[in-house]
């Protein structure tokens, strides 16, 4: 079990589980 | 648009859950964004799923493109652009705030699931709000004696002058305050109330009331000088006191004639003036002039 007690930072179990958002396409919304 | 209640229901909902990502990209299941993301489909926003850039870039694309108001607000998204280095690359966080409630963060505290009241508000860089797309909280009906008295009071006003059964108050608890009353509003028996109201003030201006027991005076006296020449005539032994007697009955059974026809002018003249008032009216008639 994580410890989910406040930190400054993300957690490092979120970190090695980030995945980067694709480009964003937002030029092409609206 | 969904309301406090509703919002701070749905992400309680999804607190100990890996907040849900789309095809093609279910592989963003479980990442900040995604949880912002998810909140964004819940509020009804065009494209919520959209790739607007990492967490530290997707407040200002939000801003940008007119989702999100700058500021903090009830419904904050809170960013930090310098948490989140990976590998030498900075993608920031970004998490949930329900300003003075609540804060919720997915891949946060805990990897790829959402946490509630784990991400302190002071870590913020950037504070922008959704409250846009946020309604009236919705006021519902108590069950409570206060509440049945108020109700009670409404349905007098509204649908008709008599108690709001229980069963029917038992019915309208939970329900939105404002639909129950915009639909006693519209009963057909609230267009009733309304014109029996008008006949109300009409008859309280023009002192009906007075009118009537003045006028009810008249046909008494009338009545009153019928009876004595009646008498007059029994005790009448000469021909001139007996034409004296017939005279005083003429004239009274006449000042009567005029008195209940001024009265039967005047009721009539305000039944045609308003045929709502009819009934009313002929209640009246037949109480004056006993149901002639």
């Amino acid at each position: 079990m994580e410890d989910i007690t406040r930190q400054p930072d993300i957690s490092p179990a979120a970190k090695k589980a980030f995945v980067p958002e694709p480009p964003a396409e937002d030029e092409n919304e609206n | 648009m969904r309301t406090r209640a509703e919002v701070r229901a749905f992400l309680d909902s999804q607190v100990g859950k890996i907040p849900q990502h789309p095809a093609p990209y279910q592989d963003l299941s479980g990442q900040c964004v995604t949880g912002v993301k998810v909140l964004l489909d819940f509020l009804g926003v065009p494209n919520p799923y959209a790739a607007r850039g990492n967490a530290k870039d997707a407040g200002d694309t939000l801003l940008r493109q007119g989702l999100a108001k700058p500021g903090p607000g009830w419904l904050t998204i809170v960013v930090n652009r310098t948490m989140g280095n990976i590998g030498g690359v900075t993608y920031g966080h970004i998490w949930i705030d329900l300003q003075g409630e609540a804060n919720y963060e997915s891949n946060g505290a805990r990897a790829l699931y959402m946490t509630k009241n784990t991400r302190p508000y002071n870590q913020g860089q950037q504070y922008i709000n959704l409250d846009q797309w946020i309604g009236e909280d919705e006021v519902k009906i108590g069950s409570s004696e206060n509440w049945y008295w108020r109700f009670n009071r409404f349905h007098h006003q509204l649908v008709r002058n008599a108690d709001l059964p229980r069963s029917v108050f038992n019915q309208i608890v939970g329900l939105d305050a404002w639909k129950v009353l915009e639909s006693w509003s519209d009963h057909p028996e609230a267009n009733q109330l309304i014109k029996w109201q008008e006949i109300g003030e009409r008859a309280d201006k023009d002192k009906w009331d007075q009118q009537i027991y003045g006028l009810q005076d008249d046909l008494n006296i009338a009545n009153a000088n019928l009876l004595k020449a009646q008498q007059q005539l029994g005790e009448s032994v000469s021909k001139e006191e007996l034409a004296k007697a017939n005279q005083a009955i003429a004239d009274a059974q006449a000042a009567a004639k005029k008195a209940r026809e001024e009265l039967d002018a005047k009721l009539k003249a305000d039944a045609e003036a308003d045929k709502v008032g009819q009934g009313f009216l002929r209640w009246l008639i037949g109480k004056i002039t006993g149901g002639k």
